[in-house]
């Protein structure tokens, strides 16, 4: 009972299979005169799924001129020899000899480390619809899987770095085996190209702020907040990474010549006067170090890294809020007077001089305008650093004139 | 007008292309170099066969039958119309470029290197509807053709390298026909309004037309920059050939001509003359010979009655002649006859 009850679902089974080929087949046939390869395609290939069904003659025959068209010669291959397994005509015998007699089996790889372009390129032209869609099939097929394996025109091809000519083969009687004899062809990524792509000397000058901030920490004495104008000259060296970005490091000197908003203070009851004195005004001199990274966006430049400076700085007037012992400590000036009293004017009017040793992050950006040599263009500079030597923060800025290696030409 | 008819200059000795098709041949379109010639055998009954022949001279090598595909419905060429066709040069070898139609099939251009099957040249999901007309550029690098996509016909390029379709020529409500190309890339061409037809050029993006009249003014030729046509203006029936050496002028050449199936008139290689074949029964076992200016017109007599579909080329530096014509008695189909006619042109 169980025996006849399988047998008769097995053959139901094979008879929904013969059903859905009869119906896909009359589909393949309408969609053909319509020229929908790809539904054919889609459709042939149902048929093949079913397991108690075959495709016919026609289905073979209307798939092989699906996949033609579409350009898998592979496919037209298959179907084509499948159909004629079944009725050995002149056409079909005429047809896969055609294609034996113009295509070659081709195996292509692009390496995923491969960044480059490389749609596939063929020397001569392709005239025969065939041939357009079977090299059209084979570019659509790499661009989206990176691999390739099937019929391509003859020809001398080209893809990546990679140049390979497909040649006429003799087709093995089994199709399975038609692989094996392909030209195969891998694409390995490029060389990595060199590290320093080009490199240059940087420049820069022009007019630079600087001050300090209120101190943070107490001592003995502290020096007064200052700021004012002066100069800022810097030259350095700058490579280009193949990673697409630079680096670069400059030495600096930079001053402060002119204190913005305060006049010298001179009290000759202490022996500070204009003519006793070299003071002539806050100011300040020091040297640094600028390092970092620049990147490139067409003409414009940015620039970010650390800096360093080490300098020495006059400044009059005392910051009492953190100078908690400046009642007691005598600074000697030139004319050695002493402060040892409780004197605003006096707090006011002591100069001092001192070492600043501090560090901290710049950045800046430079719109280049113009060409200097074919490797050096120049452009206008804006410079920002914020540093501090742990006591109290110091701040400068430069605007001026800059130079940089000309990105375009790789040395 | 001055007419010089010099009758029978020579009697021909053709050579009869045979085929197997019954049915009328006609449209002989040689390659270039005359080395291919390619012409349309039509039952009339909803069948056009195409056939292909390697000529050698006025010698036949192998006459090969043009089908559009291989198998399923389209198998075989039965009930297919396979017209209009076009040599292209693909390297050293010939390639043809056709139509093809069939019942509950557009009607598209194929093409085929005689390898292969025929493929069509151009795929429904690049441009749907019928496509007609190919021609080709200079280089043979591009087609022009018409496509009715849009309803009425509008001309089309195709560039066989990037396979790109361009809309070259397009009206609301007139359909464009037969585009031709000459050597600087001007495109003639014909536009359908009402009852009539008359030629169009398009050059350097400048469309205007180049001569109208009553009915039709049809399938239009360059010879340099002179134009040949058919006119039916006298009649419905009546059809003449005619050339136009400038816009809005005309010169008869030849009256009561025998219209073609589907050619336009065939012009000599040296582009002065212009060859027909004439309804008058008196005067159809003769090819007519006409210069393009008016000037002088001659006759060619054969060997056949009904003489029509006239086609020259030079091969070798000999000018061959192709013509469809019924023999003298015994057969109820035009054949195709190719004939030297290198003398008459000394």
């Amino acid at each position: 009972m169980n025996i006849l009850l399988l047998s008769s679902l097995l053959y139901a089974d094979a008879q929904l299979d013969k059903a859905e080929r009869i119906r896909l087949s009359e589909e393949i046939k309408g969609l053909e005169k319509r020229g929908r390869w790809q539904a054919i395609d889609i459709k042939y290939r149902k048929i093949l799924e079913l397991k108690d069904a075959q495709p016919s003659f026609r289905d073979h025959s209307i798939a092989a001129q699906a996949s033609s068209n579409l350009g898998n010669m592979l496919a037209t291959y298959k179907r084509v020899k499948r159909a004629y397994a079944i009725d050995q005509t002149e056409d079909l015998k005429a047809w896969f000899g055609a294609l034996e007699q113009t295509l070659a089996p081709v195996e292509i790889t692009v390496g995923r480390s491969f960044k480059e372009d490389f749609a596939l390129k063929i020397q001569d032209e392709l005239y025969e619809p065939d041939d357009q869609n079977a090299f059209a099939f084979a570019q659509k097929v790499l661009s989206k899987r990176r691999k390739f394996k099937g019929l391509l025109p003859y020809g001398e091809y080209t893809i990546g770095n990679e140049s390979f000519t497909v040649a006429p083969v003799k087709f093995p009687e089994e199709i399975k085996e038609l692989l094996s004899s392909a030209v195969k062809v891998k694409v390995p990524p490029p060389p990595a190209p060199p590290l320093i792509s080009y490199m240059g000397p940087r420049f820069s000058i022009g007019g630079a702020y600087t001050g300090a901030g209120t101190p943070i920490r107490d001592l003995n004495v502290n020096a007064a907040s200052f700021a004012g104008l002066g100069g800022r000259l810097s030259l350095g060296w700058q490579v280009h990474l193949r990673f697409g970005f630079d680096i670069f490091a400059e030495l600096d000197v930079r001053n402060m010549m002119s204190s913005l908003g305060k006049e010298p203070l001179y009290l000759e009851e202490y022996g500070l006067t204009e003519d006793g004195t070299e003071f002539s005004g806050d100011n300040y001199f020091g040297a640094g170090l600028f390092s970092g990274v620049s990147y490139s966006i067409k003409d414009l430049d940015m620039f970010a890294g650390f800096s360093i400076s080490q300098g020495v700085a006059e400044i009059q007037g005392i910051d009492t809020s953190t100078s908690s012992n400046y009642q007691t400590t005598c600074i000697e000036e030139s004319r050695d007077f002493s402060v040892c009293d409780d004197n605003t004017r006096l707090q006011d009017a002591l100069v001092m001089r001192g070492n600043i040793t501090s560090g901290g992050l710049a950045l800046g950006a430079t719109y280049n305008l113009f060409s200097i040599t074919d490797k050096l263009r120049g452009g206008l500079n804006a410079t920002l650093g914020l540093q501090s030597d742990t006591s109290r923060t110091y701040y400068w800025g430069q605007v001026g004139l800059s130079i940089t290696p000309f990105r375009s030409v790789k040395q | 007008m001055t007419y010089f008819y010099l009758i029978g200059l020579l009697q021909a000795n053709a050579t009869e292309i045979p085929v197997t098709s019954n049915g009328h041949a006609s449209n002989p379109v040689w390659s270039n170099d005359g080395t291919k010639l390619a012409f349309e055998v039509n039952e009339y009954a909803g069948k056009i066969d195409l056939f292909s022949v390697s000529m050698n001279g006025i010698e036949y090598l192998d006459i090969k039958q043009v089908q559009a595909s291989v198998g399923g419905a389209s198998f075989g060429s039965g009930g297919s119309i396979n017209a209009a066709p076009v040599w292209q040069k693909r390297g050293p070898k010939w390639a043809l470029i056709f139509e093809h139609a069939r019942k509950g099939v557009p009607n598209r251009i194929y093409s085929t290197d005689f390898i292969r099957p025929a493929r069509p040249v151009i795929q429904m999901d690049q441009l749907e509807g019928d496509l007609s007309w190919p021609t080709l550029s200079k280089d043979q690098k591009q087609m022009y053709f018409i496509s009715d996509i849009k309803g009425s016909g509008d001309i089309y390029s195709y560039s066989f390298k990037g396979r790109a379709i361009e809309s070259v020529v397009a009206s609301d409500s007139f359909s464009e026909m037969a585009p031709v190309l000459n050597e600087s890339g001007s495109l003639l061409y014909t536009r359908k309004h009402g009852n009539g037809e008359d030629v169009y050029v398009t050059a350097g993006g400048n469309d205007s037309k180049w001569v109208g009249g009553n009915g039709d003014q049809t399938r239009p030729a360059w010879a340099d920059n002179t134009v040949v046509f058919f006119s039916n203006e006298r009649g419905v029936d009546l059809w003449d050939v005619v050339s136009s050496s400038k816009p809005s002028q005309k010169t008869v050449l030849g009256k009561g001509i025998r219209l073609p199936m589907r050619a336009p008139p065939s012009i000599s290689p040296d582009k002065q003359w212009v060859v027909y074949g004439m309804e008058d029964p008196k005067k159809s076992s003769s090819l007519w010979f006409s210069k393009l200016d008016g000037t002088k017109t001659f006759s060619y007599n054969t060997e056949h009655i009904a003489c029509g579909e006239p086609s020259l080329t030079e091969s070798d530096g000999r000018i061959l002649l192709a013509y469809t014509a019924l023999p003298a008695e015994g057969s109820a189909w035009r054949k195709l006859h190719v004939v030297d006619v290198t003398d008459l042109f000394q």
